[in-house]
Formats: C-alpha cells, sequence, structure tokens
C-alpha cells in the first residue's frame, strides 16, 4: 500500500502546517516501506484517477447523539470519516456509523457535513440507513446548497468487476488537521466472493476502519466500495439503495 | 450513590454474629442483662424507624443531566417525618420513595443536604400515607462516649433488601481513609475528610447501607453509616451528624465561616511542640489581610489552642474554624521565626464549593454556579459567569465555531454579563422566545485567562424527516442452518440446506405453499448450503437483493419428498411498516405501533389492539410504575388504546391536566397487569441557588453529649 496524493494544503498557521507535513511524511514514508514498489497501475494513470475522481470523496464529520435499542439514555458519537457524491443534487453514501447498525437506534439530534470540493462545510442529514450494506445515505439539510456548489457523484450502474489478484486505487479524505487532503491507496484484490452479493477482499485496508473510501481499476473506472471490514463491495449493489433514497426525497420536496 | 462504598469495598466477609460478646457494657450502670436481651432490645427501639429510601438522582453526562436509580438507608428522626440519611444517597435526588418498616412506601422530598459532611435530611410526606398511626423515631446517641470494643449494630437496607441488621463491635475512633490525607475524599468538591472523622465498625456493611445508623445496645443511633474499607465499615458520628441535621432542618443549610487558612499537621522537621502548621492563606481573604502567612504555626484560635500533630488532628481544627460565628473577630495567635504574633481576623461566610449542576437544554450543556470558593480556585476576580461542567457532542454548544468545551466560563450571551446559571437560563428563553428554530447568538468564553468569542446556534434540534430503514425484499419465514450432525440425526445424511423455522402467516411463504420443517434445499436454481449459523444471512442477503415482486423459484424437502414452489417476494417485515414511534417527556417513555412481525413473534391474537412500548426513561414516572420495554398497552385509563395516536392523546390530555395518577393496562407475555403512574409535576426551571428559606424548627429526639 503506498501513499500517492494529496491536496495542495492550504496555508494557514505555521504550527498546523508543519505538524501536516510531519504526518504526511511519516505516513508516505512508512507505507511506502512496508509495501515496496510492486506491478500494477502505472504511477501515471494512478495520479489520473486520483485527479478525476477527487472531487467525488469529501469529508463525512460532525456527531450524533442517538439511544440505542436497550439503552435507557442517549449517547454521544463524533464523526470523522470519508462520504462519496451519488447525486448532483446532494447525495452522499457514507460508512455505517456503529452503534446504528442496530435498528431499533434512534438518531435524536446530529451536527453532520459534509466539507465540498471548494473547501466548504455544508451541512448534511441522515436520511436512509443500510444496515445489510453497511452504509448511511446523507442528504443535504438545505437543498439550496447544491446550486452554490458543484458535487461530482460517481457513477454507481455497470460497475466492471474486479479480477483476482487485481489492483485498485482507493481514495478517502483526511480530516481538518490535515486540511482535507485526498489519500490514495493502493489494494490487491485476494478473494472475491459473489454471494450473497459480489465483494472484493483485500488485506491491503487499513485498519479496518469505518469509512467510505471508492475503489478504481487502472482505467480509472469505479469498481465498488469500500464500507469497513477487509472488503469492498461492488458498486452496482448500491444502486437500489441510492434509488430509494431518490424517491424518499422527490416525495420530501412534494410535501407541502 | 452506591460510588464511595463500591470503591473501598473489598470481598465482605459474613461476622460470627451468634457468639456473645462478653463485657458488652462495660462501664456502664446498671445490671448487667444476657447478651441477647439488650441486642433485642437495641435493635427493637431503632428497627422500625428505619427506612429504606429509592432515589431517582441526576448526574452530568454528555451535556445533560442523567438520571439513575438506587437506594440507600435512613431512620426517621423527628415525628415531622425528617429521615436522616447521607448526601450520596439523597443528595441530588429528584424523587424519593421510601419503603418503612411496615412495608408502606411513601413519597419523600429533599430537605436540604450537607456535602461536606455527607449528610442530607429527607421528609416523608406524610399526607400521602395511607398508615395514619404514629412514626417510630430513633433517638440520637452520644458518639464521644463510644469506646473501641463497644458492639454496635450495623441498620439498613444492603443492596436494597427490606430493613437489616448486623453485628459489630467498634475498631476505631477515628478513623481516616489511608491514602486519602484526609482531604481527597469528596462531594460535590468539599473534602469530607477534612471535618469527619470515621467511627470504625466491623458490623458489615454493604452498598445500600449507606445513611443508615449505627447503633449501640441502648439502642440510640451512633453513628450514620458511610463508607467501607474491606470488612471496616467507617460511620458518621451521632454528635456531628445530629448538629448537621438540626441546621439542615431549622435553616435548611449548615452556618459555616471563613477565615481562609489552610491547615496542616506539623511537619516532621518543625521545632514547634505544639499549634497546626499552615500550609497557606487564601489570597484577598480575612486571614492574608491580617497579615497571615503560609508558614506560620497557629497555636490558639479564637481563644480556643490548638494543635495538630498527625492528620487524625485535623477535623477537629476544621470544624472550630469553620464552626466559629459569622462576622466575629477573632484573635489568632501564631509563632513565625519563634516569635509568637497576635493578630485579628474577621470571619466570613464560607458558602459552598461549587453549585448545582443544572441542564440547559438548548445549549446542550450542563453548566453551574460559580461559587466564591470556585471563583477563588479559578483565579476569578468575582463569581459571574458560568462554568460548564459537561456538554453533548451533538450539541449546539459543542459545535459551535470555536468550540466550547467543558471547563469553559461563559461570560456574556448576545452582548449580556451573566451572573450566573439563572441569568443564562433567562436570556435563554428571552431569546428564543418558544420559538422552536435556533437562533444564532454571539458568545464570550474564558478558557483559563483567554476570552474567546464564538456563535452558537441555540434552541431544540431541529424537526427533520425521520431516519429510513432501506427497504428490501424478504423470505417471510425464518431459517435454521443445517449442520453435518443435525442432518444425519434428521435422517438426512449428506444433504444440505436450510430449515424452515417458522413461516409468516398470510404472507408470501404461507401462500407459496411453505411451511414450518421444511427444509429448502435450493433457491433461484442455486443449490443452498448452509451448515453454519452465520450462512444464514447469506441466505437472506440473497433474498434482499431481488426485487419486491419477483416470483422466485425453490425446492424444498418435506418428508422425503422434493416439491417445487413458488414464492412471490414481498418487502421485508421488519422494514415494511412505520413504526410510528412517539416520545412522551412527561411520562418518560417511547411507544411503537405494534407490528405484525411483533404479533408473529410474541404470539399475539390479530384481534389484539395495542401499542407496544419501545423505552422507558431511567428514573422515570413508566419505570417507576414498573412499566417495561417490550409491554404492551392495551388501555389507558380504561380507554382501550389501538393506535399510537390515541395513546399520545391519552397521555398528552393527562400531561395537561396534570393527573395525579394515570393507570396503563398492559400485557407482559401471556400475562396483564395495571400499572399506576403516578407523577409529581415539577417545574423544568431550575432552583434558585440561593441559600433556601427557613423552616420551622423540629425537635430531634436526643441523648445530648452531656448526659449520662
Amino acid at each position: 500500500m503506498r501513499l500517492h496524493s494529496a491536496n495542495p494544503i492550504s496555508p494557514s498557521r505555521p504550527a498546523l502546517m508543519v505538524f501536516r507535513a510531519l504526518v504526511l511524511g511519516w505516513l508516505a514514508t512508512t507505507l511506502g516501506n512496508q509495501a515496496p514498489a510492486r506491478a500494477g497501475i502505472a504511477a501515471e494513470a494512478m495520479a489520473q484517477t486520483v485527479k478525476n475522481q477527487r472531487d467525488s470523496v469529501l469529508f463525512f464529520g460532525g456527531a450524533i447523539k442517538y439511544r440505542c435499542g436497550r439503552c435507557s439514555n442517549d449517547h454521544d458519537l463524533r464523526v470523522l470519516s470519508s462520504a462519496v457524491v451519488v447525486d448532483r443534487s446532494g447525495l452522499f453514501l457514507a460508512s455505517r456509523l456503529g452503534p446504528l447498525l442496530d435498528p431499533k437506534s434512534e438518531v435524536r439530534e446530529s451536527h453532520l457535513h459534509v466539507v465540498a470540493a471548494d473547501g466548504v462545510e455544508i451541512p448534511v442529514r441522515l436520511t436512509v440507513t443500510d444496515n445489510e450494506l453497511g452504509v448511511l445515505v446523507l442528504s443535504l439539510e438545505q437543498a439550496d446548497d447544491a446550486k452554490s456548489h458543484v458535487f461530482a457523484p460517481l457513477s454507481l450502474d455497470a460497475a466492471p468487476p474486479a479480477r483476482l489478484l487485481e489492483e485498485l486505487v482507493v481514495l478517502r479524505r483526511f480530516d481538518q488537521r490535515l486540511g482535507y487532503a485526498v489519500q490514495a491507496f493502493t489494494i490487491r484484490v485476494n478473494a472475491i466472493e459473489e454471494r450473497p452479493r459480489r465483494t472484493y477482499f483485500s488485506p491491503d485496508f487499513p485498519q479496518q476502519e469505518l469509512t467510505m473510501a471508492p475503489g478504481f481499476n487502472a482505467a480509472g473506472q469505479l469498481v465498488g466500495l469500500y464500507t469497513g471490514g477487509e472488503n469492498l463491495l461492488a458498486a452496482d449493489e448500491f444502486a437500489e439503495l441510492v434509488g430509494q433514497a431518490l424517491r424518499k426525497q422527490s416525495r420530501e420536496k412534494e410535501k407541502p | 450513590m452506591h460510588r464511595r462504598l463500591t470503591r473501598w469495598l473489598l470481598p465482605f466477609c459474613l461476622l460470627a454474629s451468634a457468639s456473645p460478646l462478653p463485657s458488652l457494657l462495660a462501664g456502664e450502670p446498671g445490671p448487667v442483662v444476657p447478651l441477647n436481651r439488650n441486642m433485642e432490645r437495641a435493635v427493637d427501639r431503632v428497627v422500625r424507624s428505619l427506612v429504606r429510601i429509592m432515589v431517582v438522582a441526576e448526574s452530568p453526562a454528555g451535556g445533560r443531566l442523567e438520571k439513575q436509580i438506587s437506594s440507600g438507608s435512613g431512620a426517621i428522626i423527628s415525628k415531622e417525618g425528617h429521615i436522616i440519611t447521607n448526601h450520596h444517597v439523597a443528595g441530588r435526588a429528584t424523587r424519593i420513595i421510601c419503603r418503612l418498616y411496615d412495608g408502606e412506601e411513601v413519597e419523600a422530598r429533599l430537605v436540604a443536604t450537607d456535602p461536606l459532611t455527607d449528610i442530607a435530611i429527607v421528609q416523608l410526606d406524610l399526607e400521602r400515607r395511607k398508615q395514619k398511626g404514629k412514626l417510630s423515631i430513633a433517638v440520637m446517641g452520644n458518639s464521644d462516649r463510644l469506646k473501641v470494643g463497644d458492639a454496635v449494630l450495623a441498620m439498613g437496607c444492603p443492596a436494597g433488601v427490606s430493613q437489616s441488621v448486623t453485628q459489630g463491635i467498634v475498631s476505631n475512633t477515628q478513623l481516616m481513609l489511608p491514602g486519602l490525607g484526609g482531604g481527597e475524599f469528596r462531594e460535590e468538591g468539599e473534602a469530607v475528610g477534612s471535618v469527619v472523622r470515621w467511627i470504625g465498625h466491623d458490623a458489615v456493611i454493604f452498598p445500600g447501607n449507606s445513611g443508615g445508623p449505627l447503633v449501640n445496645m441502648r439502642g440510640e443511633i451512633v453513628g450514620i453509616n458511610e463508607i467501607a474499607l474491606a470488612s471496616l465499615g467507617g460511620a458518621i458520628p451521632s454528635n456531628l451528624a445530629r448538629d448537621v441535621a438540626r441546621q439542615l432542618i431549622e435553616r435548611g443549610y449548615v452556618q459555616r465561616s471563613w477565615v481562609g487558612i489552610e491547615c496542616q499537621p506539623r511537619l516532621k522537621t518543625s521545632g514547634a511542640e505544639r499549634g497546626v502548621l499552615i500550609g497557606g492563606v487564601v489570597p484577598d481573604s480575612p486571614a492574608a489581610q491580617a497579615g497571615l502567612q503560609a508558614g506560620d504555626i497557629m497555636i490558639e484560635f479564637d481563644g480556643t489552642p490548638v494543635d495538630a500533630r498527625i492528620p487524625e488532628d485535623l477535623p477537629a481544627i476544621n470544624r472550630l474554624l469553620l464552626a466559629t460565628p459569622i462576622g466575629k473577630p477573632v484573635k489568632i495567635v501564631t509563632q513565625r521565626g519563634g516569635s509568637n504574633l497576635v493578630g485579628t481576623v474577621q470571619t466570613e461566610p464560607r458558602g459552598r464549593a461549587q453549585g448545582d449542576p443544572v441542564e440547559l437544554p438548548d445549549w446542550g450543556i450542563v453548566g453551574r454556579d460559580l461559587t466564591r470558593l470556585a471563583a477563588l480556585e479559578r483565579r476569578r476576580p468575582d463569581t459571574n459567569g458560568v462554568l460548564v461542567i459537561s456538554l453533548g457532542l451533538a450539541s449546539p454548544a459543542a459545535n459551535a465555531k470555536p468550540p466550547i468545551a467543558a471547563g469553559d466560563i461563559l461570560v456574556e450571551v448576545a452582548g449580556k454579563t451573566l451572573t450566573g446559571v439563572q441569568d443564562l437560563w433567562a436570556t435563554t428563553e428571552s431569546t428564543l422566545k418558544g420559538s422552536r428554530e435556533r437562533r444564532s447568538v454571539l458568545v464570550r468564553f474564558d478558557r483559563g485567562k483567554v476570552r474567546y468569542a464564538t456563535v452558537v446556534a441555540i434552541g431544540p434540534d431541529p424537526e427533520r424527516p425521520a431516519v429510513e430503514p432501506a427497504r428490501k425484499s424478504g423470505l417471510s419465514a425464518e431459517l435454521q442452518a443445517m449442520s453435518p450432525e443435525l442432518a444425519e440425526a434428521l435422517g438426512l445424511k449428506g444433504r444440505s440446506g436450510a430449515l424452515v423455522t417458522l413461516v409468516y402467516p398470510g404472507h408470501a411463504a404461507e401462500r407459496a405453499g411453505l411451511r414450518q420443517g421444511d427444509l429448502l434445499v435450493r433457491l433461484d436454481e442455486d443449490e443452498v448450503r448452509c451448515q453454519r449459523p452465520e450462512d444464514i444471512e447469506d441466505i437472506y442477503g440473497q433474498i434482499r437483493r431481488y426485487r419486491v415482486g419477483r416470483e422466485l423459484p425453490i425446492e424444498i424437502l418435506r418428508q422425503g419428498t422434493t416439491v417445487k414452489l413458488t414464492l412471490k417476494l414481498e418487502e421485508d417485515l421488519a422494514t415494511a411498516e412505520d413504526r410510528q414511534r412517539y416520545r412522551n417527556e412527561a411520562f418518560d417513555l417511547t411507544l411503537e405501533k405494534l407490528t405484525e412481525l411483533d404479533r408473529i413473534h410474541q404470539d399475539l391474537p390479530r384481534e389484539l389492539r395495542g401499542v407496544r412500548i419501545a423505552q422507558v426513561e431511567t428514573g422515570g414516572w413508566a419505570q417507576l410504575a414498573g412499566l417495561r420495554a417490550n409491554d404492551i398497552v392495551l388501555a389507558i385509563d380504561g380507554q382501550p388504546v389501538a393506535e399510537v395516536s390515541a395513546a399520545r392523546k391519552a397521555l398528552e390530555d393527562a400531561a395537561a391536566a396534570k393527573a395525579k395518577r394515570l393507570v396503563l393496562f398492559v400485557r407482559r407475555g401471556v400475562h396483564t397487569s395495571f400499572a399506576e403512574i403516578e407523577p409529581a409535576w415539577t417545574s423544568r426551571l431550575p432552583a434558585q441557588t440561593g441559600l433556601p428559606s427557613p423552616v420551622r424548627p423540629v425537635t430531634i429526639t436526643t441523648k445530648e453529649p452531656t448526659q449520662p
């Protein structure tokens, strides 16, 4: 796994810049040493994929107050994650937030946002949860935000299948401490499961984080979405869910 | 409540209470009587005044005051129904229910509390008492007369059981907690060990004994059980407890004075042969103004010689200092550099270490007033401001930019300087004016010496459309993996498949002809391989991929015969129905529509109408009435509730009318029962944090220290 690219860090406080530089440097050195160069996607193609797809991957953060099914008190959860744009109107997919996997969990309050490609924090809310896929669908708190920001959606339909041992480029976002930089790394598919859903396994995912991260092939096509654990779920598996969320969004718009 | 006890309690051992104790009343006048008669008489004099106290208390967590239920012990000490207990039992109570010796449960209120000595007074609501007989009142004895070896009885309700008695001896008359230096056992910021030397004893106590009396063989209260250290219990001496109790009842607080000196035992290297070392002098305090300095040896305070060689000597000196009348000019004699110095200081009211926590839901914080002592600790010039002690991650305060954090002091809101919590509450009300919309306000807050400005969007969380679960296809039946061993036992050796364990009546699987006990062997032409429990999820997952309405070919094995069926998929019942959730804040419960899946799993008759209790709040009225999650409410006050809307109307009507009682008819499993909710309607506004007004004097039955 190698670190390839990051957003230019916007100049702010010197100490923060030094911190960012140190962390990025450390990551590049450490990860580079762990996974020496191997045959796979050419660096140039990878850089092009990062350039083409970076605006589809956003930082997703904030906090929620929730009540799990068996709890008698509310709990707070800090969110520091990534989300992907799946519709121009401002619809996003994010990875599951552990406690919300309990279908009886109830979100009491939320302060959530994505950071758009232009660096602006945009408030979002939870709209649909899918426990089976382990994802949340987010929509804009204010629909008008879709007019003032450009959202570049990923195309989930007709995802090309990945092959065993194929190398993929995976993207996600750092948090504000690293200027919301795009983090890119490669994984190698070492197992494929067809049932119940097409799933690609790789031990190269870092620390089994619960974050949303799309994986692209050498041609820069979206193959699947990483949602946690060690697997990447084929991208077209999410299409039905997004359709459902769009229908819900339409119904809400129609309400007076 | 049991935090202290639990912290100190090591595995307890049972006392050998059957063996007689010789010379039990050594030194006591009067004829020697057999031990058991003495004990019987002592128990008899106190046990009827014992009370089990069930408390709903609130403590700050995540920006709110979370309710907790716990229980402790106490003893009735006045005919007006005053009960003495520990502050850590009832001092933070919002609701108190006392169970008397005769088993009757009576509501009580917190009269006043004193964290510094860990004593609280609650009072029974005698109006609501059904048994109108005389209360049995315990007598307070003289703790100064206790000696090591005296027999004592610990009475109380350990672990919330009914009134119980254990026996032991006094092990130590000046117990201090090791390692705590007499100043680290804190309640509400007050160092309990600075004024209390406990009576150590080996009568078995357990969490729940807190606040219960320690009784001598004459049936007098000589201590209030408070702590446990391995097998050793510690009780607050009754002479101290009685004085505090009297002040709490008569004044509503304990009057204490302060001069601003901090005492410690003389150093080992000190050449002084008497006196107490002044370890510190609070800047700008009366002592500082009088010229006292850290390092001085105080040998006399207000005409009384003082001497502290070891930590055990300090509580008495601290009590002397605190008990001096407020405003009194006090002569202090000190030694400095071999010379005696005489100065006069005027005592001032001491006040509390910290204010009460108050929840401010529109900010998502819990804050408290800065008392004088708290302001001094933080080197602040005055007590203005609100100290943030807890806030939720998803709260308006935590999501301001820059965010407010615990420990910050809010000093100004919307251009108005804050004097305290009441002020913040009023400013919030006047800003929001009852609006459900959030309003942004400019806030200035201090973090240490740094003053920040931020904008906080205060107000309730905006109402948003509900978060929906993803809609998927379902099997409308439930399956079990069939291991090779199970297959062999069922006479199906070598076969693979999933056993049908439940078919939802009236749904797709039943219509397709699937039955309980069938073995599902093919699904959409694919062989079903399902040997491990986790394989079941793969089958459900496969079905969820198909669209609702698809006709799915399946193959089953039934009594050795292969049967082909076609299953027209319908939406998974778990997500098919809107849950129609409703939360009632007044009665502290959440209701949900009774879904088809609830009916199937609980085998409820189709004609049964009701709503399911999804959650009950800890310490809420619903929980106190014995209601539980998954109970099904069939009727409220005699009116059937078939839908959530009907239940909502009944609860909201009752809340609007401030109903004294609400009777719910509920079903739990196959049983039905009635639950009686008895709310006490109180305002959510914070109480005034000033000193409460005095109440009329009462008589505490006592044997004064001077009596023989």
